[in-house]
């Protein structure tokens, strides 16, 4: 109890001595008390989850703002095409084969160069077209791929003038046709056409 | 504390025999608040001569103090007329005495009486001791004190006991003076006390004269002791100093304290002195005074010192609690802030939602717009692909035109544009004509990789101009070519 007495009795002396050092020291522990006690979870709180998932509010916020604004700015051009334009478009790169197109176009075109159709032979073609300079995510993807065969048969007025005119007609088809083989023998007027026209399928 | 000087008054007595009027009694008091209880002696005895004390030796149980000077209060304190244990019983002896008159002051100073020790009581003391109490200065002995008229309703006049040092006692009154004390009955029970002894040097005289034994009071030791621990506790330690005839002889008169200011409370107190005490009053204060705490005395104990650094001490505790208790309510400010900051960033949190909401509904409404114009732009980028591989055959032909020599025509065709290879049939009229066309190819390097003829015939033309048929000859031969891929290409045909 003495010691006890004694060692009170010296806190008592050293507290009343150097209490400005005990009050600094008191306010120092009572601040770190408080800060590890729950201001520190709290801090840590505000800023791992409440900042954060404001930050990430901002910025997706943002984000929207810009895809909504770009979305605008597609309307205002998308808007701008001319319905018939679009029609154009589709009628270059029909969203399908279009087999009856393909049959009545070819059959003008020989015709309005002086031909006659006489067959023609369409293979599906598995394999799409492919090319490094076309963009492999449209042509291998979307982009179909229909090999025709046609038969023309001219009369014998008819001679090189007009063969060149069918290949300028068949080169500016609006279907988008390219030829592949070309031949011709003399005598019989028959020409072979190996053609690759092309389609956008979804 | 009660220094009573016994000359005076009688001297007074004397006096107010002679006179008139009799001046009153005089009273000196020392200020209760010295918290230290002093007494001084009736020195009547003291100068007791040589052969009192050698036929008195036995009986006598008190020594006698000698004074020495600059010890006055020690010598003083350790009077045994002084010492509380004999002071009570004589206190009490003469509470039960009849009331002296004031007349009757002579009897007060008889020696048997003046022998009597007559105690000051303490300011804590519990028991209203009736005393003349008087603060002797030795430098103004003639000086008259302030003086007090006694009361006339004061039942209790406690005898004056004159100073040894002033008494007037022959030699042969002193032999056969005697020192006895009376008995007080039902005096408090006392306990003995073992008086302090200190080693101090000793004169021939005091080995010789002084008792060895410590003053001891028979029979009322006891109760008187009960009394003086609780004053013993109270009074500074006493040192005993013995002393013998001769030395009290030469005895010097004690130096005392001035007289401090009397107040009301001591006069108070006087009054309260002068009452008639009863037995049983005193017993009754006695067991209180007992039961009573120091604190209840107005008593404090503790060093000033000490006193001050607990006080110091208990006001720091207070402040450092307050500090504590101010830090941590500046910590709940700091955590009510936080608390409101993340209030407001989870509001703002809901309000960038909400628009964020907003943002997608209006988004959603160009939802069927956006897959349009989606399928639009693939469209126009696939066109865009395949026209940029689209394969232009007529600028074949016009290369082969330009590059197709004189008396040279084709007759059959075959061409490949997979791997640019154009099989031709041609007719020249001549050989020469074949070399030409075969040089010319050659030179077609914008336009062919290679040429290749494989052969050459000569045939006969049948040509029809009318009626007329005529036969020509002609060379056929057949030519391999490998056309540069450009050639079928829209910049080609454009750059021509």
């Amino acid at each position: 109890m003495s010691l006890i007495n004694s060692i009170n009795n010296l806190i008592i002396k050293l507290a009343t001595k150097y209490y400005k050092v005990v009050f600094i020291v008191i306010v120092i522990l009572v601040l770190l008390i408080c800060y590890f006690g729950f201001l520190s979870q709290k801090i840590a709180d505000i800023r791992s989850y409440r900042i954060s998932d404001y930050r990430e509010k901002q910025i997706e916020l943002e984000e929207r703002q810009s895809y909504l604004a770009s979305l605008k700015e597609l309307n205002t051009h998308y808007n701008a095409w001319k319905e018939k334009d679009i029609e154009e478009i589709e009628k270059v790169l029909p969203p399908s084969e279009d087999f009856p197109g393909i049959f009545s176009q070819y059959e003008k075109l020989a015709t309005d160069a002086g031909y006659t159709l006489r067959d023609i032979q369409i293979y599906r073609s598995v394999d799409k077209k492919t090319s490094e300079k076309v963009d492999a995510s449209l042509t291998s993807s979307n982009v179909g791929v229909l090999n025709l065969q046609l038969g023309l048969e001219a009369s014998s007025e008819y001679g090189y003038d007009n063969f060149i005119t069918l290949l300028d007609t068949v080169e500016k088809n609006i279907r988008l046709t390219d030829v592949i083989t070309l031949s011709f023998s003399p005598g019989k007027e028959q020409y072979r056409l190996n053609l690759k026209t092309y389609y956008l399928y979804p | 504390m009660t220094d009573i000087n016994l000359l005076k008054d009688t001297r007074s007595t004397q006096e107010g025999k002679q006179g008139d009027q009799k001046p009153p009694r005089e009273i000196e008091l020392s200020t209760p608040d010295s918290k230290v209880m002093r007494h001084k002696s009736l020195s009547s005895q003291a100068p007791e001569s040589f052969w009192s004390r050698i036929f008195k030796s036995k009986k006598k149980d008190k020594s006698k103090p000698e004074v020495k000077k600059g010890k006055a209060r020690n010598i003083k304190d350790k009077d045994p007329f002084t010492d509380i244990k004999t002071a009570e019983p004589v206190v009490m002896a003469k509470l039960n005495k009849p009331i002296p008159k004031k007349q009757d002051l002579k009897a007060v100073r008889e020696p048997d009486r003046l022998s009597q020790p007559v105690m000051a009581a303490p300011v804590s003391s519990p028991a209203p001791v009736p005393s003349k109490v008087k603060s002797k200065e030795p430098k103004a002995k003639n000086e008259e004190p302030k003086i007090f008229k006694k009361e006339p309703d004061s039942p209790v006049i406690p005898p004056e006991p004159k100073e040894k040092s002033k008494k007037s006692i022959g030699f042969f009154g002193r032999l056969f003076k005697k020192t006895k004390v009376k008995k007080v009955p039902e005096a408090p029970a006392l306990k003995k006390v073992k008086p302090e002894e200190e080693p101090k040097p000793k004169t021939k005289f005091e080995e010789i004269k002084t008792p060895k034994s410590p003053v001891i009071i028979p029979d009322k030791k006891e109760k008187v002791d009960k009394t003086k621990d609780e004053k013993k506790a109270i009074s500074p330690k006493k040192t005993k100093v013995k002393t013998g005839f001769l030395a009290s002889l030469f005895r010097k008169p004690q130096v005392e304290e001035p007289p401090k200011p009397i107040t009301l409370k001591d006069k108070e107190r006087k009054a309260d002195k002068d009452k008639p005490v009863k037995q049983v009053d005193l017993e009754k204060k006695l067991t209180e005074a007992n039961e009573l705490s120091p604190s209840d005395f107005g008593v404090n104990l503790m060093p000033e010192e000490l006193e001050g650094d607990m006080l110091l001490a208990k006001k720091r505790l207070v402040q450092f609690g307050l500090l504590a208790l101010g830090s941590v309510i500046v910590c709940l400010l700091v955590f009510a802030g936080l608390f409101l900051y993340e209030s407001s960033i989870e509001n703002k949190t809901t309000n960038l939602g909400q628009e964020i909401g907003i943002v997608e509904e209006e988004i959603s409404l160009y939802r069927e717009m956006q897959k349009s114009a989606i399928n639009l732009k693939q469209r126009t980028d696939a066109i865009r692909d395949l026209m940029d591989e689209h394969v232009y055959w007529t600028n074949f032909f016009v290369k082969l035109e330009e590059y197709t020599a004189e008396n040279v025509y084709f007759i059959s065709f075959s061409g490949d544009i997979t791997g640019g290879r154009v099989s031709l049939t041609a007719r020249a009229a001549s050989f020469l004509d074949v070399g030409r066309q075969l040089l010319v190819f050659q030179e077609a390097s914008d336009f062919l990789e290679e040429v290749e003829i494989s052969g050459a015939s000569i045939s006969a033309e049948s040509t029809n101009l009318g009626e007329n048929s005529t036969e020509r000859p002609v060379v056929d031969f057949s030519i391999n070519l490998q056309v540069i891929p450009s050639v079928f290409n829209k910049v080609q045909k454009e750059a021509d």
